[in-house]
């Protein structure tokens, strides 16, 4: 069995009260619920919010990361689907936004659920207020004005592993034990500030000491961490092929031809004959040898990489392997790529059913769209981006 | 028996049950906890209740709506409610009050919750998740952005709560 | 309501089948709570002559909801004029004229119930407020009939109580046409949720403590059968058949799947099952909560049944 089960959409609902309830009930007991006890956290003499919150991140994280050492899940693909793209702009000004907001009201947006749920008629006024907060904003961000803030530092799914220039293999490992390491040390620092600030806290926010559970707790993320660098070493079938492209299927693609082709950069590496012939809307000719001209490792990882060959791709050139977006490969080549859009599919019998005529109006709409367009423009040349290195991130405890 | 309504879980545990949770979500839904996105679902609804058509005209309010990964939301933060009002009776703290430090009266609390509000409901949709769908989750599977967003709501946090600790002090 | 006697569902036929709004789950639950009233408020005058106050004046609250409930189902008539034909005669083999009937019967013993269960000082009371209206000594002589008659009534009124529960539940399983319907065991089901929503709305009052356990303890087994035969109803659909399977399938999969689950299963039966539990358990103070999410179970039931068997 392999993680995520993804369960159809209404099971899913199902599934997503019984989390939810956990969610909820888990937040109330570690006091979330509270106002006085989340705005402590910014006094210095209460630290909950820190401690629950990393403490939950490093136990999650850890989770994937041993699912994925048994080869039960893929980190990467996991991360690319539960994820958002990396927006820095927005993220950093909207983090500093968010966090006034947190000390204004008392809660965040999740908890102050939870605090109307325990009768607090703050949470109720707080959950009002993100609810007008929400619609204000999603009314200006497409406006132009804000659209180009709202869209700014656009880096696609960017993960801490590739921003270290860690291997995409061992990276989140490295970094997950990395985390866990700083995680247990802030920890070990939380409870000293406390003890140092206990003399002027007062009462109404009491800091909960770690005592023997919380001792357990540091060891258990220890050992969780260890495991998971264990189980990068023993090779499981998932890894062995280095980084492994993510399948992208002729239908999948097409689509997002039409629907975002600003997000994809096609690479076609067949003969540059045979690309010039035919490819791709928008596709780049690079042949397979030239790959690495075109400067992968330092491009922009804003966009997903699609890898198109003449037959299915097996393992990513070692050129397109240093990109630090998204890599795909075009199930089956361009020889699946020209059987499904290319040739005009067969008219469905009389009677058939519904699914089926859907399909077939959704493939002929494309093999008309893919062979009644204009010649294509000639491919741009192939030029090497002038790779500037960029400056390794801050990191560290934000206490 | 009286329940102590001061005795909060031991944090760490607490910590690694929220994860276990959200652990749960990766592993079964693919995707993590979230709260915003239930919060932009119930405007949605109010503004279709007072001006129909708007939203269909507004891209990000017409993708919200037919997000099923919102529903998702949606549904979560109901459950969130009951597991709430669960934890909240069992403990003790079920009980209609303001949460407020001893300097401030009613009203100003709960004016100022209100634009608390405004500002993280903004500040969510900008940064595409809050604390629980950003930070938490996000965080957890190592995204640059989650952990860019974490130190800004920190940051933003200590920055500010000097000048407004008569709220709380 | 249409007067609907056909069997059938066919597009083709009958192309509006989907007739029934608002309307008939909101008359459903409250004639339901009505009924789990009468027959919770008797088993408690039968058991302790002594109750407090709320509980005494709460014997009013069933005529009150069926009141309620009958003018909703009058807003959803297609002839109002035509309500009175409902009364002209008895038609054995349709559940709404049985309905009606027994909608008649309802007030007398409800108010004779209710009337008979107040002390002397709140029945004078009563007396004084219909002797504006001229009906003072009306009042008062009902009230020495029922005072003696009391056992008989009471019983009698847990008997009108379980036929209007049933009687919800029945008027929708008698419509053949509808596959979700179709099930002997809606009428108990109904029954069993107006018990408990009745229970839970007289928990929203300030009842004695005494009177609180013994509710509570009828609310929580109320639940406890309404999980079980809403299990048993899932199970019968699921193997009757292609139209019960696919019926069922609205609920196990389909469409209506996480409404139910989510609103009725889980906030409407398990939580507020699991605090009423506690509650007990842990010795904890009484809360309205409770009692609030057996209602919006309640109704929640009636409406995801209603819009999805017209689905």
């Amino acid at each position: 069995m392999t993680f995520p089960v993804l369960p159809p959409l209404e099971l899913g609902l199902v599934a997503a009260v019984l989390i939810g309830f956990g969610f909820g009930f888990v937040l109330e007991r570690a006091g979330f619920g509270r106002a006085n006890k989340l705005a402590a956290q910014f006094y210095g003499h209460d630290m909950t919010v820190f401690k629950v919150m990393f403490s939950a991140i490093v136990t999650a994280m850890l989770g994937v990361v041993l699912a994925s050492a048994l080869g039960l899940a893929d980190f990467r693909a996991l991360a690319d689907h539960a994820t958002s793209g990396t927006y820095l702009v927005p993220m950093i000004a909207g983090g500093f936004l968010l966090g006034a907001g947190f000390i204004v009201s008392g809660y965040c947006p999740g908890t102050s659920f939870v605090a109307m749920a325990s009768g607090k008629l703050d949470g109720l006024m707080t959950v009002l207020g993100v609810i007008v907060g929400q619609v204000l904003w999603a009314e200006l961000e497409w406006r132009p004005g804000f659209a180009r803030f709202h869209g700014a530092g656009d880096l696609g799914n960017f993960y801490l592993w590739e921003l270290f220039r860690l291997p995409a293999r061992s990276g989140p490992y490295v970094v997950a034990l990395a985390v866990t390491v700083m995680a247990v040390g802030c920890f070990v620092g939380a409870e000293k500030l406390e003890r140092v600030l206990a003399g002027r806290s007062d009462p109404s926010a009491m800091p909960t000491p770690a005592g023997r559970p919380g001792r357990f707790v540091f060891a258990g993320l220890a050992a969780a961490a260890a495991l998971g660098l264990v189980g990068l070493a023993t090779p499981t079938g998932a890894r062995e092929s280095g980084r492994v492209a993510t399948g992208l299927a002729p239908l999948a693609l097409a689509r997002r031809v039409f629907d975002e082709p600003w997000k994809l950069r096609i690479v076609d590496l067949r003969s540059l004959e045979a690309c010039s012939a035919k490819r791709i809307p928008g596709a780049e000719c690079v042949p397979q040898d030239r790959l690495g001209s075109l400067g992968l490792a330092d491009a922009s990882p804003g966009r997903d990489l699609v890898l198109v060959s003449d037959t299915a791709l097996d393992g990513v050139p070692a050129a397109a392997a240093s990109y630090r977006g998204r890599v795909l490969a075009l199930e089956g080549g361009w020889a699946a790529w020209e059987a499904f859009a290319l040739t005009p599919p067969a008219p469905p019998t009389a009677g058939a059913p519904a699914a089926e005529l859907e399909a077939y109006r959704l493939r002929a709409g494309i093999h008309a769209a893919m062979t009644g367009m204009k010649a294509a423009p000639p491919p741009p040349v192939p030029a090497a981006a002038p790779g500037a290195p960029r400056k390794a991130g801050g990191g560290g405890c934000s206490g | 028996m009286q329940r102590n309504p001061d005795k909060f879980w031991n944090p760490y545990l607490a910590g690694v049950a929220l994860g276990l949770v959200l652990l749960t979500s990766f592993l079964v839904m693919g995707s993590g906890l979230g709260a915003s996105g239930a919060s932009l679902r119930a405007g949605i609804a109010a503004l279709d209740l007072f001006a129909p058509g708007h939203v269909a005209s507004t891209p990000p309010l017409a993708r919200a709506a037919a997000s099923p990964h919102v529903t998702w939301l949606v549904f979560e933060i109901f459950g969130a409610l009951l597991g709430g009002v669960v934890a909240a009776y069992t403990s003790g703290r079920l009980r209609g009050e303001v949460l407020k430090g001893p300097r401030i009266g009613n009203g100003a609390r709960l004016a100022l919750a209100l634009l608390g509000g405004v500002l993280m409901g903004a500040a969510a949709k900008m940064t595409r998740g809050c604390t629980s769908g950003q930070a938490l989750s996000g965080g957890a599977l190592l995204s640059v952005g989650a952990w860019a967003f974490m130190f800004s709501v920190f940051g933003g946090g200590y920055a500010l709560a000097w000048f407004v600790r008569r709220e709380w002090r | 309501m249409t007067e609907l006697d056909i069997a059938r569902h066919s597009r083709l036929i009958d192309p509006q089948l989907h007739i029934w709004g608002w309307e008939i789950p909101v008359y459903l639950f409250l004639g339901g709570m009505a009924a789990g009233l009468m027959i919770v408020t008797s088993l408690l005058a039968a058991r302790r002559p002594e109750r407090s106050a709320a509980a005494r004046w709460l014997g009013f609250a069933a005529p009150l909801l069926v009141s309620v409930g009958m003018g909703a189902l009058f807003l959803d008539l297609a002839h109002k004029i035509h309500v009175a034909r409902f009364y002209l005669a008895l038609r054995p083999t349709s559940p709404m004229s049985w309905g009606a009937w027994i909608l008649v019967a309802v007030y007398p013993m409800s108010l004779l119930v209710a009337l008979a269960g107040l002390d002397d000082a709140q029945a004078e009371r009563v007396a004084a407020l219909a002797g504006r209206a001229g009906l003072g000594g009306l009042v008062r002589a009902a009230r020495a009939y029922a005072l003696r008659h009391a056992p008989a009534l009471l019983r009698a009124n847990l008997w009108v109580g379980v036929a209007l529960g049933v009687y919800t539940g029945v008027l929708l399983s008698t419509l053949g046409a509808r596959a979700l319907w179709s099930s002997a065991l809606l009428g108990p089901i109904f029954l069993v949720s107006g018990l408990s929503t009745g229970a839970a709305f007289l928990l929203l009052f300030a009842l004695d403590a005494e009177e609180r356990r013994l509710v509570t303890r009828w609310d929580r087994a109320a639940i406890a059968v309404e999980a079980a035969l809403l299990v048993l109803f899932l199970v019968g659909l699921s193997t009757s058949g292609a139209a019960g399977h696919a019926a069922a399938g609205l609920l196990l999969g389909g469409p209506f799947t996480a409404e139910f689950f989510a609103l009725v299963v889980v906030a409407g039966l398990a939580v507020p099952l699991l605090m009423e539990t506690l509650e007990s358990r842990l010795h904890l103070g009484a809360t309205r909560i409770a009692p609030a999410l057996v209602l919006a179970g309640g109704l929640a039931l009636r409406w995801i049944l209603v819009v999805a068997g017209q689905a």
